[in-house]
């Protein structure tokens, strides 16, 4: 049985946008810039793309910009943003969990000449609103916090960030990759100035995302070029592409549901049985603001990469909370930021779910790991120590 | 048009274990701890937190029981459990002569970033069987 358990690295695609995007690549091939019905066919299919993109988050069609997918959208926010912004100050917020699109764009920022704060996190990996607070100053231009950490699946209070963010007029960017589609986004509720979503996580295609940008906000664009998307990103659309995640977003609004329900009860179900079948683990993650379709458990006495191995060859796809290379190993900056040790993050895996797994694929999986854990303990140095 | 020749699977080029590492990594053959072992060691790898400890029964100055414990990614389990294969049944001497360069030949070879794990089942045999 094949079991694919990590649909936070990539999902596959639903045959219906498949299909859209065939019809893209096929036969209305034209570019959308053009006059000539080539080009007005290829336009239409973008602006309605464009249409169920923001239906989808509550946004106006204008305001989203499409990009080559999450990584363009973060940089694009941030340089656009600190760029633009730059006589009116040179500081930045964000924290130490965010994804590497969003903290190595900082870094290079701060090469830059601006100023960045990591905020901290507490030990269930939510962003501590009282240090946020505090590392405001007269120089921030823009606060960065992501919705759904994709590791832990930890969901960050984005609305309380960016009242905070509005009372002392600072622009507010949320990178959302791993909460649009899975659960509610609204950027009119959640009052947020940017925010950025990607096709591969929401069954749509790779090498295709967008930035949300609300009306009214100055930013410089990342590309320069031709004026495609209202001047602010150069460069021919991807119009196979950006078809597809219309496709993926008009899908996944009529799956919000789902998620909230059947994909929650395999996460639980798997997150339960593991805990009752399996001793000597521990539950990486807030348990009461997580997003449904996350687990992060760490098997204590075992190195994950080998465990990841042997689920492998059960055709059991999931994926670690460390790295070991050129002999040194590098335990996830998420973990490690929740106060993990070496060990612990060492030992974590990731089981991600999306609304097209079953519950005969979490069965199996149950079926399957406390085999493997058995085996792999049995052999385990740190495992005879500790007994 | 002139056909483009691979000279390897695509699919063959960027495979990260070799199915000789898979094999062993799913049978982990000679595991668990040996409770009349002669010989012992417990090497650590300080840097990436692996260890493994070996256990030899050695009669007549010929390795008659070995088996492995390790703590650690693939590459460092697939090694250690080579390393109890490729000694049963050799002398202490040949054993001690096994070279990292023959352990990886065995692996059908381990990832450069992988290499460590070869090079602690070595330490770990060396520890356990040299002289005192």
């Amino acid at each position: 049985m094949q079991v694919y358990l990590d649909n936070n690295a990539t999902t596959p695609l639903d045959p219906e946008v498949v299909e859209e995007m065939l019809k893209h690549f096929r036969d209305d091939f034209g570019n959308a810039s053009s006059i000539h019905s080539y080009g007005q066919r290829a336009r239409a299919a973008v602006e309605e793309a464009r249409q169920k993109v923001a239906a989808l988050i509550g946004a106006q069609p204008r305001e989203i910009v499409f990009t080559s997918g999450g990584t363009e959208a973060d940089n694009t926010a941030l340089r656009g943003i600190a760029t633009w912004h730059r006589k009116k100050g040179n500081h930045i917020i964000t924290n130490t969990i965010e994804h590497p699109a969003v903290l190595r764009t900082c870094q290079q920022l701060e090469k830059e000449g601006f100023q960045v704060t990591y905020v901290p996190v507490d030990n269930q990996g939510i962003v501590r609103l009282e240090d946020l607070r505090k590392a405001i100053k007269p120089q921030t231009i823009l606060i960065s916090v992501m919705h759904v950490n994709n590791e832990v699946g930890t969901i960050q209070p984005v609305d309380e960030i960016a009242r905070i963010a509005r009372e002392n007029k600072i622009l507010f960017h949320t990178d959302a990759v791993q909460s649009v589609g899975k659960i509610k986004v609204d950027v009119k509720a959640l009052r947020v100035d940017l925010l950025t979503l990607s096709g591969h996580k929401i069954h749509g295609p790779k090498g295709v995302g967008a930035l949300y940008v609300r009306q009214g906000t100055r930013m410089n664009p990342l590309l320069y070029g031709g004026s495609h998307e209202r001047n602010r990103r150069a460069g021919t659309e991807n119009v196979p592409g950006i078809v597809g995640l219309g496709k993926a977003c008009e899908l996944a609004a009529g799956c919000l549901d789902d998620f909230q329900g059947r994909v929650r009860f395999l996460r639980d179900k798997l997150e339960t049985e593991i805990l009752r079948r399996i001793p000597d683990i521990v539950l990486n993650g807030n348990p009461n603001f997580r997003a449904p379709h996350v687990s992060n458990i760490t098997f204590r006495y075992i190195e994950g990469e080998g465990l990841l191995v042997s689920l492998d060859f059960k055709g059991i796809a999931v994926s670690t909370g460390a790295a070991c290379s050129s002999g040194s190993v590098e335990p996830s900056h998420v973990l490690t930021a929740m106060g993990r040790n070496s060990e612990l993050a060492s030992g974590a895996i990731r089981f991600s779910l999306s609304r097209m797994n079953i519950e005969k694929e979490v069965d199996y999986l149950l079926e399957t790991l406390p085999g493997i854990i058995d085996r792999m303990r049995e052999m385990s140095p740190l495992y005879r120590a500790a007994k | 048009m002139k056909c483009r020749r691979f000279t390897e699977r695509p699919s063959e080029r960027e495979i990260l274990y070799s199915d000789k590492v898979k094999q062993l990594i799913q049978e982990l053959p000679n595991r668990g701890k040996l409770e009349a072992a002669t010989h012992t060691s417990r090497v650590e790898n300080p840097v990436c937190g692996d260890i493994t400890q070996l256990y030899f029964r050695v009669e007549n100055d010929s390795v008659v029981e070995s088996r492995f414990q390790t703590y650690g990614c693939p590459a460092a389990i697939a090694a250690s459990a080579a390393v109890t294969l490729l000694c049963r049944d050799h002398s202490v001497k040949e054993c001690l002569e096994l070279t990292t360069d023959t352990l990886l030949k065995y692996l059908g070879g381990l990832p450069a970033h992988k290499l460590h794990g070869a090079e602690l089942a070595i330490d770990a045999l060396r520890s356990a069987l040299r002289p005192s």
